[in-house]
């Protein structure tokens, strides 16, 4: 894989155990971290924002200038397993761009 | 060769077996036996974004290319197995195809067995049903060919308007197809919901274009000279089509089991802690049938919800740790701008409220034992379904004033 179409992002456990992981431009946040084994992204229903077990909190910087969540990813977000946060995502929303590079995101302790 | 757990099947439930396994810190060996070629994908897309051709297989994969290895579950794939030896705990098997690898042993031991055998699609047993442009839709396999087809295809007739079916039915109207639907009820979904749901659903699928025959049977498929088929139906009427899909349900494989002599019903029968009728033998997913709230005598669910329960079940009972609580299951169906959740099995209801508009495309039904709620349908409310998985669950008390009030959040009485 070419490394300019890759970005480099970490996820850390509600233990605090870190997993970094080369994710493709254009691709779900989710997916990626599917494809990496990252430990505590469930995503039951495959990214069909159904499940909301794919929750994260992004960095607030981060949060600050992605798009805002969707209606359908809010409403989702109203009642996850984990704590709501103003940064908290359902990652399978989330497409991986060259700003993220770099970036750490938090898995919640649980998701169901 | 090694005991340990032995997996039969790696779909959803099979791979979250053994998953979860591991997440509980078993240590002994883990092997899953299953027929395809494939590692282990979601099927959840193959109606939807797959067959429509906005994700490709390999972004199906249930885990990562190296998942398997690092956590010490040998995936064995290209096998069947043919018969259980209950007495000796060993497994007859045999290659599935031609990809077998030549030096699989053809007969495995286990210490404990897991079945994960799922469903088949059932298939339509009328002349002209085998037909090769004649499918239906189970696998990625089914899935592939029958996206090969739909893109050559200009009439597409689908067979059974249950949720592959009108999936399906969405996925060719937004790839330009002509889409005919046949159904044997008087409308669609009959024996899951009520008029005013299997109502409002084949407006808005008629409204994007598809053609529906209710009431109707299929007799025959005849092929014609110029490679078109003719599906004959019930009532004498002829539908040309150069593509029919069969969606007319799935009957559970369970064969395996049945000739080891578990007890079945229709499903494999396991209790709260996943066991069979067999202490050493397990079962998960859509093979499985155990007891449910609300419904009378044990209940066989076809979904990825239950899959992954069941199999976090059975890994409990396998590591001795307590098992999770049994949710209410629930499902979801994505037709064209359609976001339909439901919560809840109950097919009996003394009451059904209904929130919000259905003119708006936007409500949910919430359905009522006494006062009861066991069941909520949600047509693009997610915050309604995603609050009533835990109301239904917990069984907790929901006024149906509150219900029928879109201005008061479901969330509230949890």
């Amino acid at each position: 894989m070419n490394a300019q179409n890759t970005v480099k992002l970490t996820f850390r456990s509600a233990a605090g155990e870190l997993t970094s992981i080369d994710a493709p431009l254009g691709e779900s946040v989710m997916q990626a971290a599917i494809f990496n084994n990252v430990d505590g992204i469930e995503a039951e229903c495959g990214g069909s924002c159904m499940c909301a077990t794919c929750h994260i909190y992004v960095a607030p910087s981060l949060a600050e200038k992605l798009d805002p969540p969707a209606e359908e990813e809010a409403e989702m977000l109203e009642e996850t397993a984990a704590e709501k946060r103003p940064e908290s995502r359902l990652s399978c929303q989330l497409v991986v761009t060259s700003e993220m590079d770099g970036q750490v995101f938090d898995v919640p302790e649980c998701q169901s | 060769m090694t005991s340990g757990v032995t997996i039969v099947g790696a779909s959803h439930a099979g791979v979250q077996v053994a998953a979860s396994l591991r997440d509980n810190g078993y240590e002994g060996s883990i092997t899953v036996l299953y027929k395809e070629t494939v590692p282990p994908y979601q099927r959840p897309p193959l109606s939807k974004a797959f067959l429509a051709g906005d994700v490709s297989a390999d972004a199906l994969v249930l885990r990562g290319p190296d998942y398997y290895q690092s956590k010490g579950i040998n995936l064995i794939g290209s096998v069947c197995v043919d018969a259980i030896d209950r007495n000796e705990k060993r497994l007859h098997i045999a290659p599935a195809n031609d990809v077998a690898a030549a030096n699989v042993a053809d007969t495995l031991e286990y210490d404990k067995l897991v079945l994960a055998t799922g469903a088949a699609a059932r298939t339509l047993s009328v002349p002209g049903g085998d037909n090769e442009n004649v499918l239906c839709l189970r696998d990625l396999a089914d899935a592939s060919k029958l996206k090969a087809c739909l893109q050559k295809a200009e009439k597409v007739v689908v067979i059974g308007a249950g949720f592959i079916g009108l999936e399906v039915a969405a996925t060719a109207r937004k790839l330009g197809k002509a889409v005919t639907v046949v159904e044997m009820q008087e409308r669609i979904l009959a024996r899951l919901f009520p008029d005013a749901m299997s109502d409002f659903l084949m407006r808005r699928h008629q409204e994007n274009g598809v053609q529906f025959l209710m009431s109707c049977g299929v007799t025959s498929i005849d092929q014609t000279q110029d490679q078109q088929l003719n599906v004959v139906l019930s009532n004498q009427q002829i539908l040309q089509a150069d593509l029919v899909v069969v969606g007319i349900g799935a009957a559970v494989s369970d064969e395996l089991a049945r000739q080891a002599g578990l007890d079945c019903a229709d499903g494999i029968l396991i209790g709260d802690d996943g066991m069979t009728s067999d202490p050493d033998i397990y079962a998960a997913g859509d093979c499985a049938a155990w007891t449910l709230p609300h419904m009378s005598g044990p209940t066989r669910t076809e979904s990825v919800q239950n899959a992954v329960d069941q199999a976090k079940t059975v890994a409990a009972s396998l590591c001795g740790i307590p098992v999770p609580p049994k949710v209410a299951p629930w499902f979801w169906s994505d037709q064209m701008d359609i976001k339909l959740q439901m919560v809840g099995t109950a097919l009996e209801a003394d009451d059904i409220i209904c929130r919000g508009e259905q003119s708006a495309g936007r409500f949910s039904l919430l359905y009522y034992q006494g006062d009861e709620l066991v069941r909520v349908d949600s047509v693009n409310r997610p915050m309604d379904h995603i609050a009533a998985r835990r109301l239904v669950s917990d069984r907790c008390k929901l006024p149906k004033e509150a219900a029928a009030d879109i201005n008061v959040k479901l969330k509230n009485y949890i």
